[in-house]
């Protein structure tokens, strides 16, 4: 899957699960500080990019390290990738 | 008359702002550490930065609804949060403005009446920072009225909250199917206020004598139990998802406080993922809430706070989308060779 794609999806879905819903999402936005997340709401979104990308729930990604939502799509692209591999 | 509204974009700074605009009487300033969706809101980090120009001059009252409501705060970031911000109130105030300042109902508690100062008394470093902040205004200002409520909700009308926490991270855990189980007392108290009730209370408040008077608008004994605030979130959320041909969730299970610490808990550890550990670490703050047996000792009796929690569950779903229309996610063990070795 094309690394531009993950991150127009991943970004979709952090702007949809972000606790701050005034808030516009950009690759280089800070989840904490400018979106609102907190290490629960951290989990959820793990979750939520699950759904969205069908990886499995034994598969867990570890959203909840990433500082920005350019981390997070990092983070979903390395999985997607060692699932195919 | 002139009224400054600290917390503007939460839940209850939202909503009194409102209710205060379309009054027609006071003439409403709003602040909060971020704008607004709908603009209108000063800035203003009232922890971190001198008052901006805006809110200089007299001010007739002042409803202090700036909180951090998280449970899992540190002390310090609960002091920096909830006490440090309203000291800064101090330099904006005069001598004759009245200040309520929104505490929680949960400062009394089964071990504190809401005047100690030992965060062990206290359920988490949030109620005990609420407590702490009722001491600091009573010093600080002339005129003060304090308002404990308990859990807020949405409003009865349409459920409309500008923020989601308390009642709504349950909500938020059904619907990821992060809440594998209830643990706490099905006929406990869950005592929650429609935040259009409080904010009545709270501008009725506002021509009271500020004396130090304590308000505590809550259901008290009529507040409905926890089986039923857990159906209801279950139901709703449910038939908002049947309506989107979503899959419905199951019910957690209620277990027993007592066996989940003794016996589930550890066990937990054992076989849980990561992820479902982290979580579960995140629920054990909701433990103190769903076991209460003594009811809020309400001054202002709030009724039928049960028949507007429907409409809350379909506002948070409505501006939620996509967590609450979640697949379910069965909890499961981990294998045991998906575990790492111990070193």
């Amino acid at each position: 899957m094309q690394a531009e794609a993950v991150q127009e999806r991943v970004l979709s879905v952090v702007s949809d699960m972000a606790p701050f819903r005034d808030a516009r999402v950009r690759p280089e936005s800070l989840l904490r500080e400018e979106l609102g997340y907190d290490s629960l709401s951290l989990l959820e979104l793990a979750a939520a990019l699950e759904d969205e990308f069908r990886i499995p729930a034994s598969a867990e990604l570890d959203a909840e390290v990433a500082d920005t939502a350019r981390q997070v799509a990092g983070i979903v692209l390395a999985k997607i990738n060692a699932l195919a591999g | 008359m002139r009224v400054l509204v600290t917390g503007g974009t939460g839940i209850v700074g939202a909503e009194v702002r409102d209710q205060l605009a379309r009054g027609g009487r006071w003439e409403v300033t709003s602040v909060a550490r971020r704008p607004g969706p709908e603009g209108g809101t000063v800035v203003w980090n009232m922890s971190a930065q001198p008052p901006p120009e805006a809110v200089r001059g007299r001010w007739d009252a002042i409803v202090n609804c700036a909180a951090d409501t998280r449970w899992s705060q540190t002390a310090q970031e609960a002091l920096r949060a909830n006490v440090s911000s309203l000291a800064a109130l101090a330099a904006v105030a005069s001598r004759d403005t009245h200040v309520l300042q929104v505490s929680t109902a949960a400062v009394v508690g089964p071990r504190s009446d809401g005047r100690s100062d030992d965060p062990g008394h206290y359920r988490n470093m949030y109620e005990w920072s609420k407590a702490r902040a009722e001491h600091v205004a009573a010093g600080l200002f002339g005129r003060l009225t304090i308002v404990r409520p308990p859990l807020v909700i949405g409003r009865r009308c349409d459920g409309r909250a500008a923020r989601f926490a308390g009642m709504y991270m349950l909500l938020r855990g059904i619907a990821a199917s992060s809440v594998p189980a209830i643990v706490g007392y099905p006929g406990g108290y869950f005592d929650a206020v429609p935040v259009d009730d409080l904010a009545s209370v709270i501008i009725k408040a506002l021509d009271g004598p500020g004396d130090g008077e304590v308000l505590t608008p809550a259901c008290g004994r009529a507040a409905p139990r926890v089986r039923t605030v857990i159906e209801l979130l279950c139901e709703t959320l449910n038939e908002w998802r049947r309506r989107r041909g979503v899959a419905a969730l199951d019910v957690p299970p209620f277990l027993d406080p007592e066996s989940w610490t003794r016996f589930y808990r550890p066990f937990a550890d054992d076989v849980l993922s990561r992820r479902q550990r982290l979580t579960l670490d995140h629920l054990d703050q909701f433990l103190p809430y769903l076991r209460l047996t003594e009811p809020f000792a309400a001054t202002h009796q709030v009724i039928d706070a049960d028949r507007a929690i429907p409409a809350s569950v379909r506002y948070w779903a409505d501006t939620h989308r996509r967590l609450a229309s979640l697949a379910p996610r069965p909890w499961q063990a981990v294998p045991a060779e998906a575990k790492p070795c111990p070193k």
